[in-house]
C-alpha cells in the first residue's frame, strides 16, 4: 500500500465525513472540521517560521549591506512580540505603527492608481465603449448609469428647503432607487457565481470520491488478487 | 410627638430628651394611680390593672366648671379634667351640709370624723386646758431649746419663745425690751413662717409692721374659746398616743395664738363647738387641690405616718344613729365608674371598723354598699381593706423604657419563647502545658463521651392527616405519567422534517451531479468564454523564457475549481518555454503550486530550470509590493538557495523583469491587491488572471478597463482554455460542466419548488 493509497482513502474519508453535515450537525463533521483547521494551522506556522528563518538568518551570517537592512526588521518584529504583555505592550507601539502606517499608505497608493483612477476613467471612456461595437457602447452605457445610480442610492441627506426637497427627491430619489436595483441584481449575480463556484467544489469532491473509490477498489482487489 | 418645654421642638414619641436643645423630656402618658404604671395618653383604663385611670364624669350643667391652665408642653395630662363629673363637689356640698346640722343632731364619734374632712379652723384656738400634751410634743421638736425669754410672760408663752428663737437671729445674751428689736430681725422674722405673725404679743411692744402682716393672716380669733370641758373624750384618746410625752408643761391658756390653732387643726380634730366660721370653699377652689393630686406621684400621696388614734377609743355609735345622707354619700356601691382617686379632704371611713382615714389614693374600695358592708367589730380591719393591699403589694412595677411599659405577653406567644439554654457540662481544666488552668478549651472528652450508637426513637402512630397525605401522594404517584408538550417536544416534528428535507435536497444533489458519470445527458452546448480565449491569444504570444510572475493565491480548499482553472493556463506557460516565478501571500499557496506544477510539467529535471518557487509572502499589500520591487533578494523555497543562484531567476530583479504577471486566486481582495500593486509599480506589465467564478464578477471591470489582458473565470472558462489548449483532458471538463449544469438545475428546482411551498403552505417558519 503506498503512500498515494493511504492519501486517496483518508482523503475519501475526509470527504465523506465532511458530507456528512447535510445530516446536520454530528461528530463526524467535527472531527474532519477540526482536522482541517488545525492542519492548516499548524501548516501555517510551519510555513511561516522556516520563511522567516529562511530569510533572515543568511542575512545575518553575511559580511553584506543587508544584513544592517534585516538587522532593523528583526527588531522591529522583537518588540512587536512585546505586545503579548500588557504590561510591556508599550514596546511594540512602534511596529504596530509602522505596519499599520506602511500598509495604509500602499494600499491607498495602490487602490487610487490602480483601482480608483483607471475604473473612474473606464466608465466615461467612449472609446472602451466603441471598442466592441455596438455591444460595447450599450454595456458601456449601463455600467455608467449604473455606477452613477448606485451611488445615488447611498445619498441619505435632502436639502431642507421644499422646493429643492421635493426636486431632490424626484430627482437624486428615483435615481437611488433605480441604484438600488442595479445592486440587488449584482448582489444576486455575486450570490449566483458564488453557488456556482461552491457547486463546482462539490463536483470536483464527487468525482474525487468516485474516483478514489474506484483506485480502492482496484489497489485491493489487486493486492488481494 | 413630645413638644420640648424648653425650645417647642416637636420630637418622637418616647424620646427622652429634646433633638434640639437636649432638654430632658417628660415621659408622656398618664400614671395608674393603683399600680403606678405609665399608660399612653388616653387611655381611660390601666393597661396593666385595668383601674379607671380618669374619673368618670358627672355631666352637670349648671355648674361652671372651672378653667384649668393648659398643660406646658411636652406634658401630655389627660384632658377630661378629673372633676368632670363633679362629683367631688357633691361630696363636698354633702359635708357641708352635714356641718349644718345641728350639734345635738350630730353624734360625737362623726363630729370627730368630720373634722379632718372639713377645713381647719384656725380661727378656734382649743382653750389652754384643751391642749393635750401630745400637741406639745409636735410643737417641742420644731425648735431648738429656746432661749431666755425677753418678753413677758404674759404676752409670749415660754412654749411659744422656743418655737420663734429659731427664726430669729440668736438672742443675745442681754435681754432687750420689746421695743428694742431693730427692724433687720423684724425682717428676718417675717419669712420666717406663719409663726411670727401669730405671735400674740402685748399691743404695746408689737411693731407696726408686725401689724400689718398679722392682720390679713389670721382671721378673727373667737371672742369666747370654749370651755375645757368641752373638750369630747374621743379626742384626748386620739390624742393621748399621737403626740410624745411633752418635755415641757403645755403654755398657759390665755397664751395660745391664733396661728397655733391652725397647725393644731390637721393634727387634730377641732372642737364641734366651734364649727368654722369660714364659709366652705367654693367650687372654683377644687381644681387647686386637684391639680396637686396629679402632680404628686402614688409615692409621695402615699399616707402620711400620722399618728393614728386608738380604735378602742372611738366610740362606735350604733347604725340607727348614721343619717341617711351618710349612708347614701359614704356607703355608695363601688361601682366601675366610681373613680378610685379621692381627694384627700373627702375621705370615707368605715364607721363600724373606726379605720382611721386613709389617704384613697392607695385603698381602691373606699365606698361600700351598706348592704355589703360587713359587721366588724371595733378595731378590726374589714375584709375589703385586708385584700385591697394584698392586690397592690406583690405586684412590682414593671421597668419603663422611655415612658412605655412592656406589653404582657399571651399565653400563645409564651409557648414560643426559647427554652433556656441546657446547662453546659463545664469542661475539666487543663492539667498541663500552655492551656493549663483553662477550662473548655479542648472539647475531646464530649465526643468521646458520645454513645457509640443513637438511641432508636419509639415510633409513633401517624396522624389521621398525615394517613391522608400519604394516601394523595400515593394516588398521585400511582396514576400515568402525562407529560405537557414542551417547546422542545413540539419542535421534534420540525426538526425531523427539517432533516428529511436536507436529506433529499443532499440526495437530489448527488443525483445531479453523479447522473452525467452515467448517462451522457447532451443538455448544454460547448462553453463560452471570451475572457478566456483572449487570455489564450496573450499567452500565446510569449517570448519562448520569458520570466513570469505567477501569484499563487488558492489554498487546497479551493483547489478543486482553481486546479482546473490554473491547470490549463500553467500547462500552456509551460509550453510556451516560460520560466515560472512563483509566490504567494497565504501560507498554503506554494504547496498547491508544487502539487500543480508537479502535475503539469512533464519532465521534472527542468524544474529548476523552469521553476523558482519564492515561497510565502507575509505583509499582504505591503508584502506585495516589496516583492514585486525585491524578486532576486530572496530564497528559494523548496531547496532554500538564493534565488540568485537559480537558473530561472536569470536577469529578473522586480516585476519590471518580468514578461507578465498570472494572478491564480479563489478570493476578489488578492487579486485587487496584486493588480493595484503591480499597476503602481509598473503599468506596463499585462496581468492576466485564472480566478474562481465568484470573483469573476469582481475581475470583469479590471479586464474591461484594460487592466487585465485576460482571465479565466471559473470551471467554464477552464474548460474553454482547455478546449483552445487541448491538452487532453476535455472529458474530464465535459463531465464536470455536465454535472455541474445538472446541479445547478437542481438547485433551482429546488428553489422553486421551495418556493412555492413557502407561498402556498403559509408564510410560518
Amino acid at each position: 500500500m503506498t503512500a498515494d493509497l493511504i492519501g486517496l482513502i483518508v482523503g475519501t474519508l475526509l470527504t465523506l465525513l465532511v458530507l456528512s453535515y447535510i445530516l446536520g450537525d454530528n461528530p463526524l463533521y467535527r472531527l474532519a472540521l477540526h482536522l482541517l483547521v488545525g492542519a492548516t494551522v499548524g501548516y501555517g506556522v510551519a510555513i511561516t517560521t522556516v520563511t522567516v528563518l529562511r530569510t533572515i538568518l543568511p542575512a545575518l551570517q553575511s559580511d553584506s549591506p543587508d544584513r544592517v537592512r534585516v538587522l532593523i526588521p528583526l527588531i522591529l518584529g522583537i518588540l512587536l512580540l512585546f505586545k503579548g504583555f500588557p504590561r510591556w505592550s508599550a514596546w511594540g507601539n512602534f511596529s504596530t505603527a509602522l505596519l499599520v502606517g506602511v500598509g495604509a499608505a500602499v494600499a491607498l497608493g495602490g487602490a487610487l492608481v490602480g483601482t480608483i483612477i483607471p475604473q473612474t476613467a473606464a466608465v466615461g471612456s467612449l472609446d472602451i465603449w466603441l471598442r466592441e461595437g455596438l455591444a460595447g457602447l450599450i454595456n458601456g452605457l449601463i455600467v455608467m448609469i449604473g455606477t452613477i445610480c448606485a451611488l445615488l442610492a447611498f445619498a441619505f441627506a435632502a436639502p431642507r428647503q421644499p422646493t429643492l426637497r421635493r426636486i431632490w427627491n424626484g430627482s437624486v430619489g428615483v435615481l437611488g432607487q433605480v441604484g438600488r436595483l442595479f445592486l440587488l441584481t449584482a448582489f444576486g449575480a455575486a450570490f449566483g457565481m458564488a453557488l456556482t463556484a461552491s457547486l463546482t467544489v462539490l463536483v470536483g469532491r464527487v468525482y474525487a470520491v468516485v474516483i478514489g473509490v474506484q483506485q480502492i477498489i482496484t489497489a485491493v482487489g489487486m493486492g488481494g488478487g | 410627638m413630645i413638644y420640648c418645654p424648653k425650645c417647642g421642638t416637636a420630637n418622637r414619641q418616647g424620646s427622652k430628651f429634646c433633638n434640639e436643645c437636649g432638654t430632658p423630656l417628660s415621659p408622656t402618658g398618664v400614671r395608674c394611680p393603683m399600680c403606678g404604671a405609665m399608660n399612653p395618653t388616653g387611655n381611660l383604663y390601666c393597661d396593666r390593672c385595668n383601674a379607671r385611670l380618669i374619673p368618670a364624669e358627672r355631666v352637670s350643667p349648671a355648674e361652671e366648671k372651672p378653667e384649668r391652665p393648659s398643660p406646658p408642653k411636652g406634658i401630655s395630662l389627660p384632658s377630661v379634667p378629673l372633676d368632670k363629673e363633679g362629683w367631688l363637689s357633691e361630696l363636698r356640698a354633702e359635708a357641708e351640709e352635714l356641718d349644718l346640722l345641728p350639734e345635738e343632731e350630730i353624734p360625737d364619734w362623726l363630729k370627730g370624723l368630720e373634722a379632718p374632712a372639713g377645713p381647719p379652723a384656725p380661727e378656734a384656738p382649743p382653750p389652754e386646758a384643751a391642749i393635750p400634751e401630745w400637741m406639745a410634743g409636735l410643737e417641742a421638736p420644731a425648735g431648738p431649746p429656746a432661749p431666755e425669754a425677753p418678753l413677758p410672760e404674759a404676752a409670749i408663752p415660754e412654749w411659744l419663745a422656743e418655737l420663734e428663737a429659731p427664726a430669729g437671729p440668736p438672742a443675745p445674751e442681754a435681754p432687750l425690751p420689746e421695743a428694742a428689736i431693730p427692724e433687720w430681725m423684724a425682717g428676718l422674722e417675717a419669712p420666717a413662717g406663719p409663726l411670727a405673725p401669730e405671735a400674740p404679743p402685748p399691743e404695746a411692744a408689737i411693731p407696726e409692721w408686725l401689724a400689718e402682716l398679722e392682720a390679713p393672716a389670721g382671721p378673727p380669733a373667737p371672742e369666747a374659746p370654749p370651755p375645757e370641758a368641752a373638750i369630747p373624750e374621743w379626742m384626748a384618746g386620739l390624742e393621748a398616743p399621737a403626740g410624745p410625752p411633752a418635755p415641757e408643761a403645755p403654755p398657759p391658756k390665755a397664751a395660745i395664738p391664733e396661728w397655733l390653732a391652725e397647725l393644731e387643726a390637721p393634727a387634730g380634730p377641732p372642737a364641734p363647738e366651734a364649727p368654722p366660721p369660714q364659709a366652705p370653699p367654693p367650687e372654683a377652689a377644687i381644681p387647686e387641690w386637684l391639680a396637686e393630686l396629679e402632680e404628686a406621684t402614688p409615692e409621695a400621696s402615699m399616707p402620711a405616718e400620722k399618728p393614728a388614734p386608738p380604735l378602742a377609743d372611738i366610740p362606735v355609735p350604733p347604725s340607727d344613729e348614721i343619717p341617711e345622707w351618710l349612708r347614701d354619700v359614704e356607703f355608695a356601691p363601688p361601682t366601675r365608674e366610681e373613680p378610685s382617686l379621692r381627694p384627700p379632704p373627702i375621705v370615707a371611713v368605715d364607721v363600724h371598723a373606726g379605720v382611721p382615714p386613709v389617704v384613697p389614693t392607695t385603698v381602691p374600695p373606699l365606698l361600700m354598699g351598706e348592704e355589703e358592708l360587713p359587721v366588724t367589730a371595733p378595731g378590726e380591719i374589714p375584709d375589703w381593706l385586708k385584700e385591697a393591699p394584698e392586690k397592690e403589694a406583690p405586684k412590682e412595677a414593671p421597668p419603663e423604657f422611655g415612658g412605655l411599659v412592656p406589653a404582657e405577653i399571651p399565653e400563645w406567644l409564651r409557648a414560643l419563647q426559647p427554652r433556656e439554654a441546657v446547662a453546659v457540662e463545664e469542661e475539666p481544666a487543663e492539667m498541663e502545658g500552655f492551656l493549663a488552668g483553662l477550662r473548655g478549651l479542648l472539647p475531646i472528652g464530649r465526643g468521646l463521651d458520645m454513645p457509640a450508637t443513637a438511641q432508636p426513637s419509639l415510633p409513633r402512630a401517624p396522624s389521621p392527616a398525615a394517613v391522608a397525605r400519604a394516601e394523595l401522594l400515593q394516588g398521585l404517584l400511582s396514576r400515568p405519567l402525562i407529560i405537557p408538550p414542551t417547546a422542545e417536544t413540539r419542535e421534534a416534528p420540525r426538526k425531523s422534517i427539517w432533516l428529511l428535507t436536507r436529506f433529499l435536497v443532499g440526495v437530489i444533489l448527488l443525483a445531479a451531479i453523479l447522473l452525467p458519470m452515467l448517462v451522457r445527458l447532451p443538455l448544454f452546448g460547448p462553453p463560452t468564454a471570451p475572457s478566456a480565449v483572449t487570455l489564450f491569444a496573450t499567452v500565446d504570444q510569449l517570448a519562448e523564457n520569458t520570466p513570469v510572475l505567477v501569484a499563487w493565491e488558492y489554498g487546497p480548499a479551493e483547489s478543486e475549481e482553481m486546479d482546473r482553472v490554473a491547470g490549463p493556463l500553467i500547462e500552456h506557460l509551460l509550453r510556451r518555454e516560460a520560466r515560472l516565478i512563483l509566490v504567494s501571500t497565504r501560507m498554503e499557496g506554494p504547496a498547491a503550486a508544487e502539487a500543480l506544477i508537479a502535475s503539469r510539467l512533464a519532465d521534472p529535471s527542468e524544474r529548476s530550470r523552469r521553476i523558482v518557487n519564492l515561497g510565502y509572502l507575509p505583509g499582504q499589500a505591503a508584502g506585495v509590493r516589496e516583492a514585486i520591487g525585491n524578486l532576486d533578494g530572496r530564497t528559494e523555497a523548496t531547496t532554500g538557495l538564493p534565488v540568485s543562484q537559480i537558473e530561472a531567476m536569470a536577469g529578473v530583479h522586480s516585476v519590471a523583469d518580468v514578461g507578465m504577471v498570472v494572478v491564480l486566486t479563489a478570493q476578489p481582495d488578492d487579486l485587487r491587491t496584486w493588480v493595484e500593486q503591480v499597476s503602481a509599480a509598473n503599468p506596463n506589465v499585462p496581468v492576466v488572471a485564472g480566478v474562481s467564478a465568484r470573483v469573476e464578477l469582481i475581475s470583469t471591470p479590471y479586464l474591461a478597463a484594460g487592466q487585465l489582458k485576460g482571465m479565466v473565470a471559473g470551471l467554464i472558462g477552464g474548460a474553454v482554455y482547455e478546449q483552445q489548449l487541448d491538452t487532453g483532458r476535455g472529458r474530464e471538463y465535459e463531465y464536470y460542466l455536465t454535472s455541474l449544469g445538472t446541479a445547478q438545475m437542481a438547485i433551482a428546482a429546488l428553489t422553486v419548488i421551495g418556493a412555492f411551498i413557502f407561498l402556498v403552505g403559509g408564510r410560518k417558519r
